[in-house]
């Protein structure tokens, strides 16, 4: 069975692997970095790392990011790299194998669906979501300190 | 520019100038919180601050570098590692996150006197700006280093 954070966009909700999390964070200092992806909202020195602030809405809808800096932030492992997700909040786990999505879901970013309370949770798959960021022109840095 | 050749510094304001530490030793970045104070404490510490499990000394830079400053909505606690543990350390604003070459930070020069030099690390000179990179490791001067280890371990023995 496999592990999954359950968080908040506006009033959806979405799956992250609790594998990929490395920590979740209620205050965060926004710094500017321009010309990056539209939905990296700057970007954030935590744990001897400077990290992308990404807007999860924005990245998954292929939006802009608008200027939130409330919220909490997912620190979460994204392709061999850190990447700090901007969402409204994060609760508890859900423990559950996960699913196929289903075929009339047009969800390219999930890797499958969950079953929480009666209702089907997408899992977002974070390399998809690196790769975009990569592709938009985000510099993602690694794992690699000193 | 090679990575290796790169470094990456946080920017802050402090007493009207600009100083730096390597991203290395940032460990977070928080609102100002007034630390709950230490009786008898010296004036360079400002008291304690819980940060999740932890309780963290922090340390005003400003008295540490004899430099004016208030505090605002600006203000910060930039927790940093320090020894094996972490201190907070209070600035006037952080405001950026910048990557210079290695080479273009230079030495401190010989004119710098007094109880901060020991704690500079180098000068980045970018166009008209100026960025004093401190080292965290030497920012407090031997008496205190050991006055804040000896408090440090009696907080992680309680």
């Amino acid at each position: 069975m496999t592990e999954y954070l359950r968080v908040r966009l506006g009033d959806r909700w979405l799956g992250l692997r609790v594998d990929q999390v490395v920590e979740v964070v209620e205050e965060f200092e926004r710094l500017d970095a321009p010309g990056s992806h539209p939905a990296v909202m700057g970007v954030t020195p935590i744990k001897q790392r400077v990290v992308p602030l990404v807007q999860l809405a924005a990245l998954i809808e292929d939006d802009a990011a608008s200027d939130t800096s409330h919220g909490m932030v997912v620190l979460a492992r994204c392709s061999g790299a850190m990447v700090a997700f901007v969402v409204d909040d994060a609760e508890e786990l859900v423990r559950e194998d996960p699913r196929p999505v289903p075929e009339t879901w047009q969800l390219p970013w999930a890797s499958g669906v969950v079953q929480h309370e009666g209702e089907l949770i997408p899992i977002v798959d974070l390399e998809v979501l690196a790769e975009r960021l990569v592709a938009g022109g985000a510099e993602l840095g690694n794992e690699h300190r000193r | 520019m090679n990575i290796a050749d790169e470094v990456q510094l946080v920017t802050f304001r402090l007493g009207g100038h600009e100083f730096a530490f390597n991203v290395f030793e940032v460990e977070r970045i928080l609102r100002y919180e007034e630390p709950n104070p230490l009786p008898k404490a010296p004036d360079y510490l400002v008291g304690m601050l819980k940060h999740g499990d932890e309780v963290i000394p922090v340390v005003d830079l400003r008295e540490r570098l004899e430099l004016p400053g208030s505090i605002d909505e600006g203000t910060r606690i930039a927790i940093v590692q320090w020894d094996d543990g972490k201190i907070g350390l209070v600035v006037d604003a952080v405001l950026e996150v910048l990557k210079a070459s290695a080479e273009s930070v230079a030495a401190p020069p010989a004119i710098v006197k007094g109880l901060a030099a020991d704690c500079i690390s180098g000068i980045l000179t970018l166009g008209e700006r100026t960025v004093i990179l401190l080292a965290v490791a030497k920012l407090l001067a031997t008496d205190q280093r050991v006055a804040l280890r000896s408090l440090m371990a009696e907080i992680r023995n309680e």
